[in-house]
């Protein structure tokens, strides 16, 4: 089942914890992130570019990414994207609530009878 | 769900400050509305995103083609893509690299796809406007027909209708002996003619008929500039004042009489004389109208008040109307100069043919092309509304692609778009509808469609249901685009169809919309009302005679047949001994000419024993059955006897009217009067002996005038040309139609008799007037089912948005009448404004229907305050049921509803 970010999105953030994630390494344009996170989770999520430019700008606005113009590995002019220190600090404490989320869940999941 | 939450497993850190899931809710609001404002605000950031997404596509695409697809398939599959599984190539915004028309199409087809993902809405929308922009259609073919297409003359524009004028009288028909001196002294009229036309028995056919035919002088195809179809037409010299030389016959009776036969050798009999056949007329030539059969006449006629012809002319080249009157005037003046009395006419009125010919319909049709605008705009006004409620749903998706950039004039674009796509829907519905309408209208309309207008829907109708079409897409889509160019801010967060202050603003607008709406139906029921009302006192008019039960067979005796009083009484009163004879009939009568039968004479008399003309009355030859077959009193003195023969004193009977009006003591039995022109007892007089009850004679809406009855014994001369035997019975007239006509056939094979039921003819004198209450009626019906639509609509949707806060009074224990009543009163703030504000305008709209009227006002206090109570019962109704629907709904239910 594919995952659009649509709905992904409705637990604020998730998209954007995403992003993040995906930039840790290193600076990706608009398309190779959307790509990454397709492929990392196995064509699970897809990422709707009607959610994923919005989300890059509101994370370039908040400070969290660095955008710049540069040149992509076959030559095309695209907007690469970069953690911010300040990024990197969000991905730290996004991606720990989120397990402590996810924890949460499981817990309460587990004492529903199947 | 797929949680893929395993891979941040290593990457957890001890818990963080503030994130965004612990930030209360409308804080993340005010932050998404403030970013997404500074998003719209900026052109050089607008910029930057466009031309970021362009590079996206072209990554993909390079992808694609990486992965072995050509490199077409691998932009379209980007371009898919790139709107992945959902909506988001409608996201689309101004990218400036494409071409115009290729937006224009992109436009379409996410204006029809939009439209889609609601069918019920499209199609009532389609066909709201459908069924105006048809009938606007409809009625504008008719206007085409008769008002804006040319005659089918060349040059039809210099073709003028002439007619004498006096001080009292400006279209009087032109004696024959003035006629001839027009023709011979007008320079400024290239050509010029008289004619007439009066039903006249036709032998030679496969049957003897009954048909029009037309007596023309030399020059009257020359005015046309119509050649004959085959054969030739008359030579000058073959008119003569028999008017039997020659004949010219229609296309149709040539190929429904005649055969289609070869036209040498082909002969008609026309009163008395073998008429050889010399040409027939093109198909489409039907001037005078209905003519069957043409013949080459001249009057010799002497006598310069003998009003007997009609007359057209085509203006010389560069001559004018006014220059024709002005070299014609002078010559009626020198006439009345030298002949005083002999003459009555004291000019000449010239006028365009075809303005001439229309002018019984123009002012029929101006309304009903006003009535249907009216329609139309009910039609769009709905749609308006409608579009606005959709339109404050729709903020959620204007504002996601206003987020990613598409600017105002783009937003404003798509909606508008969309609109124009329901509008060219409707317009292409429209004209089939307006096809069959046409149709329709034809049929309804009978003779109130001059009988030369070919209406079709035809180039420049089809131009105007596009301008009807355009004009339609510019009101219903204006104010959904106003909407969209709007201010959107807060309808991303707001899930888009939450009551902000600019809520308050479309509310506003749409009430204005939905007064609209009920305005403009109330000025067209007003004016359907005033038009039924007439028909109505009309119908309930006491016509002065019997018509139901009366069968009449109306014939023309052929002159060379029937050469004197005695053959002409001897054929009358045979058949009416005939007719009496017949078993179930109770009385037979005949009279020329019949009331509402179309005929008419009219003549001036004087009185006893003096020269000058006391006045003018209809003249009547009468037997003296026919009162008791139609029904007509005898209010004093006494009927026609047995004693009053060809050789007694001639008598008369009068109507009421004419006593009035000539004495008015009442004192009329004894006087004497003697009209000096209609029969060959010019010079006798005729004493009154009986005064009978009036009748209406030419048409229902015409009061009855003064008449006389003169005794068929005595002057049986009008018979011939046109008489109506009159047959009433106690059996169904079915029963005895077939033995009436077999009668007739018996008593002179050669005189064929027409059968019509007289209240059919009553009836059909009313054909006008009936036309345009149908039609206007109809449209005025349309207006307030739409309008009533349109009401419903908004007031639903109205409720829909308010259902929370009804559940939250109800909830609080508001009863539900009061909560009904909120409703209520909420609608009638515009309904009532739109209904002062539609009797205004009907107050000035009814004025231009005063000619159609019959004995009612055109502000008639009763049809105004009926139509606006309908309307208010009508609002109220289409306003109480999604009242009703509100309180229905459990208040929990409303609560949680959102």
């Amino acid at each position: 089942m594919a995952i659009l970010t649509d709905r992904l999105d409705r637990i604020q953030g998730t998209l954007d914890m995403l992003i993040l994630r995906t930039l840790r390494d290193r600076a990706m344009h608009g398309w190779a992130i959307s790509h990454h996170i397709r492929a990392s989770s196995s064509e699970a999520l897809q990422v709707n570019q009607g959610a994923l430019y919005p989300a890059l700008h509101r994370l370039e606005e908040r400070g969290w990414l660095t955008a710049d113009w540069g040149v992509s590995e076959n030559n095309r002019r695209a907007r690469f994207y970069a953690l911010t220190d300040e990024g990197r600090q969000q991905l730290a404490d996004q991606t720990s609530d989120w397990l402590a989320f996810v924890r949460a869940v499981h817990q309460v999941m587990q004492l529903t009878p199947a | 769900m797929v949680c893929p939450g395993g891979r941040y497993k290593q990457a957890a850190t001890p818990p963080s400050r503030t994130t965004l899931l612990h930030r209360p809710m409308s804080s993340i609001i005010r932050t998404l509305r403030r970013r997404f404002r500074s998003l719209i605000a900026g052109q050089a950031l607008d910029r930057e995103l466009d031309e970021e997404l362009r590079s996206h596509v072209e990554l993909e695409t390079e992808h694609n083609i990486g992965r072995g697809m050509s490199p077409d398939d691998a932009r379209t599959a980007a371009l898919r893509e790139f709107g992945g599984l959902t909506r988001t190539r409608e996201y689309a915004r101004d990218s400036r690299g494409v071409r115009p028309l290729e937006e224009l199409g992109r436009d379409l087809r996410i204006g029809a796809r939009s439209l889609r993902r609601s069918p019920a809405f499209t199609v009532v929308a389609v066909l709201t406007l459908a069924l105006g922009i048809g009938i606007s259609t409809a009625v504008f073919s008719l206007v085409d027909g008769v008002l804006l297409r040319p005659l089918p003359y060349p040059q039809a524009d210099r073709l003028v209708r002439l007619y004498e004028r006096d001080n009292s009288h400006d279209r009087m028909a032109v004696a024959g002996a003035n006629a001839n001196d027009i023709v011979a002294t007008s320079r400024k009229l290239s050509a010029v003619a008289y004619y007439n036309r009066w039903p006249t028995t036709v032998l030679g056919g496969d049957r003897a008929q009954r048909v029009p035919v037309a007596s023309v002088s030399p020059g009257f195809f020359s005015v046309l500039q119509v050649g004959a179809l085959r054969g030739r037409l008359p030579a000058a010299e073959e008119a003569t004042p028999e008017g039997n030389a020659v004949a010219v016959v229609s296309n149709r009776f040539w190929q429904n009489s005649l055969g289609g036969a070869d036209i040498t050798n082909l002969t008609l009999r026309l009163d008395g004389a073998v008429v050889p056949v010399i040409g027939v007329m093109p198909a489409n030539f039907d001037f005078p109208a209905g003519a069957d059969v043409w013949v080459p006449t001249l009057d010799e006629n002497p006598y310069r008040t003998a009003h007997n012809w009609s007359m057209i002319g085509r203006l010389a080249p560069g001559a004018t109307i006014a220059q024709v009157q002005a070299e014609l005037d002078p010559f009626f003046q020198r006439l009345k100069a030298s002949l005083g009395k002999d003459v009555d006419a004291e000019g000449i009125a010239v006028v365009n043919l075809h303005d001439d010919l229309a002018q019984r319909s123009r002012s029929l049709l101006v309304i009903l092309m006003g009535a249907v605008g009216l329609v139309l705009l009910v039609a769009c006004v709905n749609l308006a509304s409608a579009n606005l409620a959709r339109g404050e749903a729709r903020r959620q998706e204007l504002a996601m692609r206003s987020a990613l950039g598409a600017g105002r004039g783009r937003l404003v674009r798509l909606v508008f778009t969309e609109q124009l796509v329901v509008a060219m829907l409707g317009g292409a519905v429209g004209v089939v509808f307006a096809f069959l309408l046409t149709r329709a209208l034809l049929v309804v309309g009978g003779t109130t469609v001059p009988s030369y207008a070919e209406v079709g829907v035809n180039g420049r109708v089809l131009l105007f249901s596009a301008a009807a079409t355009a004009v339609a897409a510019l009101l219903i889509g204006l104010a959904p685009a106003w909407q969209a160019g709007g201010d959107l801010r807060g309808a991303i967060a707001g899930g888009g169809d939450r009551p902000t202050a600019r809520g308050g603003g479309s509310r506003r607008l749409r009430g204005i919309l939905v007064g609209t709406e009920v305005a403009l139906a109330l000025a067209l029921l007003v004016g359907a009302g005033l038009l039924v009302k007439s028909m109505q006192t009309l119908l309930a008019q006491d016509i002065g005679f019997r018509s139901e039960g009366v069968l009449t067979a109306t014939v023309s005796l052929p002159p060379s047949e029937y050469r004197d009083s005695v053959q002409i009484m001897s054929y009358v009163d045979r058949t009416l001994a005939t007719l009496r004879s017949l078993p179930g009939v109770t009385a037979a009568g005949v009279i020329s000419p019949i009331p509402m039968g179309g005929g008419g004479g009219n003549t001036a008399f004087a009185a006893d024993g003096g020269e000058d003309f006391m006045g003018y009355a209809d003249y009547r030859v009468v037997d003296s059955a026919v009162f008791r077959v139609l029904g007509i009193p005898l209010r004093e003195g006494r009927n026609f006897g047995p004693a009053d023969n060809a050789g007694a004193p001639h008598v008369a009977l009068v109507n009421e009217a004419f006593v009035k009006k000539f004495w008015p003591d009442g004192k009329v039995i004894g006087h004497r009067i003697r009209p000096p022109g209609m029969d060959s007892h010019g010079k006798d007089w005729l004493t009154i002996v009986g005064v009978v009850g009036d009748v209406r004679q030419s048409r229902l809406d015409a009061p009855p005038a003064p008449a006389m009855y003169v005794n068929a014994t005595q002057r049986p001369e009008n018979l011939l040309g046109d008489a109506t035997f009159v047959v009433s019975s106690g059996l169904s007239l079915a029963a005895i139609t077939a033995n009436v006509r077999d009668v007739f056939r018996e008593m002179d094979p050669n005189v064929p008799a027409r059968l019509q039921p007289l209240d059919e003819m009553v009836r059909g004198s009313l054909a006008d007037r009936r036309f345009s209450t149908l039609v206007l009626g109809t449209f005025a019906a349309l207006a307030l089912f739409l309008a009533a639509v349109g009401i419903y609509g908004v007031l639903a949707y109205s409720v829909a948005r308010r259902q929370k806060e009804i559940g939250l009074r109800m909830a609080l224990g508001a009863h539900q009448a009061r909560v009904r009543g909120m409703v209520l009163a909420d609608a009638m703030r515009w309904v009532l404004p739109g209904i002062v504000v539609g009797l205004v305008a009907a107050v000035a709209l009814t004025r231009l229907l005063r000619s159609m009227l019959y004995e009612v006002s055109a502000t008639d206090p009763i049809v105004f305050i009926a139509v606006a109570l309908l309307l208010l019962f009508v609002a109220a109704l289409a306003a109480w049921i999604p009242a009703r629907r509100a309180t229905r709904v459990s208040p929990m239910l409303a609560l949680r509803g959102d």
